[in-house]
């Protein structure tokens, strides 16, 4: 048991020393940010400074040694942009689009798993099929695309919402429907899936027989080995709200970290990107590695083999 | 993936394969059937409203640029990446996936290693991050879009290749000093072909959907060229006066992506029976 989750700790800690390492290694590789700040009519001395400045004079694995100190005491360096600290713009930008995560996700568990697993039970019926077009549509529609609609509708025509920002309450409902809409088109194909699955488990077919009225089968036998197998893919949830968030806020010119990365991309700011990616790589490492622990705690089956 | 193998498909597969088509058609032959150029502006007709006269059939824009050419255009452009991205990233995914089964060891452990690797960041994130590197031009557009989705060729060729190495008639093969780029394509490629056509399908709608979110966010293909990604981003400032320029391409998109989702399933639904 200790073994195990020693095992995957230490795999989620690799996966993140190598995500950094690559992420260091490749946004240095592929160009000389002083160039890159100056222009390329920059003279040799300005070019030096703007090196002797940022470190980028020493060996490339001087710096990465460097970066990792700085990682560990939090000090992410500054914006080649603005010359902000990049942690203050990073965190400014975090909880806007937290803000945005947590009702998408509320709402995107409370629809999609209800639609999934209803859609399970009533296998091939029209409910089954058309709620599974639906979600397929919902995959269809991109999120920029969603938001541009609903823009088109709800504020230019209408006049009911605003399109930009977020300084209102108001300011929240068409974001939060655009991501919600793909987020619960995507889950509830996988709940629906997992319910089929958990009700061909033998355990669920032991209770037909046994003539248990079908509600018990469902909720007691059904539903908890759907929701065990629900829970391994909620990290790949994690990844696909933060994707969605990279669009929407885009769309509506949300302040978040989606609208940064953007355009820090666009700005070829590399410290500001890094953080992004390595924080997003985090969090994403992390809610893995605490789903697997949880399936562990949740799930005794898993404890006696070894994966 | 996608669990429509129950409806009763055919007419839905039919009107899929026609709007397919005719994307393809229209991308194909786009500088034969475009009553004008990508960039011929006619500041006489500027912001024209669709279906109202014959000489610009959608419209134009602001440049009164005619809005049906453009998007002719876009769907050549954009269904171009994508099935350059498709073909390199089965060819790269393939290659990688063979090699792991092969060699094993090290090889194997390291491409292993890079799949999980690929799979842990959302792909959007991953593809920003190699725009931030590389700077922003089809060519590194095209490499983003071989990338995404690597990761599901290489493991299937891995699998299967290693099954027909361990057990099976590969490692006869090998035996009898057939070379290994003839066991790969004369007699794994054949096993596999049925899976990774499933698979292209299936990433198809993906790939369509990942350059043009890029090109939406300003940072995928870049003015002169058009894409349908670029030319919904650019119909998103002038929402307020003019709906078409976003609104059509958008629902290209939408056709298209759904179009080929569902044919997905029905390819996968003919090829593999057994599968999911």
């Amino acid at each position: 048991m200790f073994a195990l989750v020693f095992r995957i700790v230490l795999r989620s800690l690799i996966t993140l020393l190598l995500l950094t390492a690559v992420v260091f290694f490749a946004l240095h590789l592929t160009g000389d940010p002083a160039r890159l700040m100056l222009g390329d009519g920059a003279d040799a001395a300005a070019l030096n400074a703007f090196r002797q400045q940022w470190g980028l004079d020493k060996p490339l694995w001087q710096q990465f040694l460097a970066y990792l100190q700085k990682l560990m005491t939090l000090d992410m360096g500054h914006s080649y942009m603005t010359g902000l600290s990049v942690k203050e713009v990073f965190l400014n930008a975090f909880w806007p689009t937290l803000d945005l995560m947590i009702p998408t996700a509320i709402i995107t568990l409370a629809l999609g798993i209800p639609m999934g697993v209803i859609a399970a039970i009533h296998r091939n019926s029209t409910l089954d099929r058309s709620m599974m077009f639906l979600s397929v549509f919902g995959y269809a529609v991109p999120n920029f695309f969603m938001g541009v609609l609903l823009l088109l509708v709800f504020s230019i025509w209408l006049g009911w919402l605003p399109s930009y920002g977020n300084t209102s309450a108001l300011h929240y409902i068409m974001p939060i429907i655009t991501m919600a809409t793909s987020e619960a088109a995507i889950f509830s194909r996988y709940a629906r899936s997992a319910m089929i699955d958990a009700l061909r488990l033998p355990c669920v077919r032991a209770a037909r027989m046994r003539g248990l009225p079908e509600k018990r089968i469902i909720w007691l036998h059904a539903l908890p080995n759907a929701m065990l197998s629900i829970l391994t893919i909620l990290g790949f949830f994690l990844g696909t709200l933060v994707a969605g968030a990279v669009i929407t806020e885009n769309v509506f010119s949300w302040p978040g970290v989606g609208k940064l990365l953007v355009q820090s991309v666009a700005n070829r700011d590399i410290p500001v990107v890094q953080v992004i990616v390595l924080a997003t790589g985090a969090s994403l490492i992390t809610a893995n590695l605490l789903m697997d622990l949880l399936a562990l705690v949740v799930n005794p089956r898993l404890r006696r083999t070894d994966h | 993936m996608l669990k429509l193998n129950q409806m009763r498909l055919q007419p839905l597969v039919l009107i899929s394969i026609v709007v397919l088509l005719t994307f393809f058609v229209s991308g194909l032959f786009a500088p034969w059937l475009a009553p004008y150029d990508l960039e011929q502006m006619d500041l006489m007709a500027r912001l024209n409203k669709p279906f109202e006269n014959f000489a610009h059939i959608l419209g134009t824009d602001e440049l009164g640029r005619d809005v049906f050419s453009r998007l002719l255009y876009s769907i050549r452009l954009s269904f171009l990446l994508a099935i350059a991205g498709t073909l390199l990233g089965a060819i790269l995914g393939t290659a990688l996936g063979f090699l792991a089964a092969r060699f094993g060891g090290f090889i194997d452990d390291a491409i292993n290693a890079s799949i999980d690797f690929t799979a842990s960041l959302p792909f959007i994130i991953l593809a920003l991050t190699i725009l931030a590197f590389l700077g922003t031009n089809v060519t590194v557009i095209i490499v983003i879009m071989a990338v995404y989705g690597w990761d599901r060729y290489a493991r299937l060729t891995r699998n299967l290749a290693r099954s027909a190495y361990t057990e099976g008639y590969a490692g006869a093969l090998e035996s009898l000093g057939i070379p290994t780029w003839q066991i790969a394509i004369r007699h794994i490629l054949p096993n596999i072909a049925s899976a990774l056509v499933v698979n292209m399908t299936l990433n198809f709608p993906g790939m369509i959907l990942l350059e043009t979110s890029l090109s939406f966010l300003g940072v995928g293909v870049q003015p002169p060229m058009s894409s349908l990604g670029t030319m919904l981003g650019f119909g998103r400032d002038y929402l307020t006066t003019a709906w078409w320029i976003a609104v059509i391409p958008g629902t290209v998109i939408v056709m298209a992506t759904l179009s080929m989702s569902i044919l997905g399933d029905f390819v996968q639904q003919k090829l593999e029976p057994q599968g999911k």
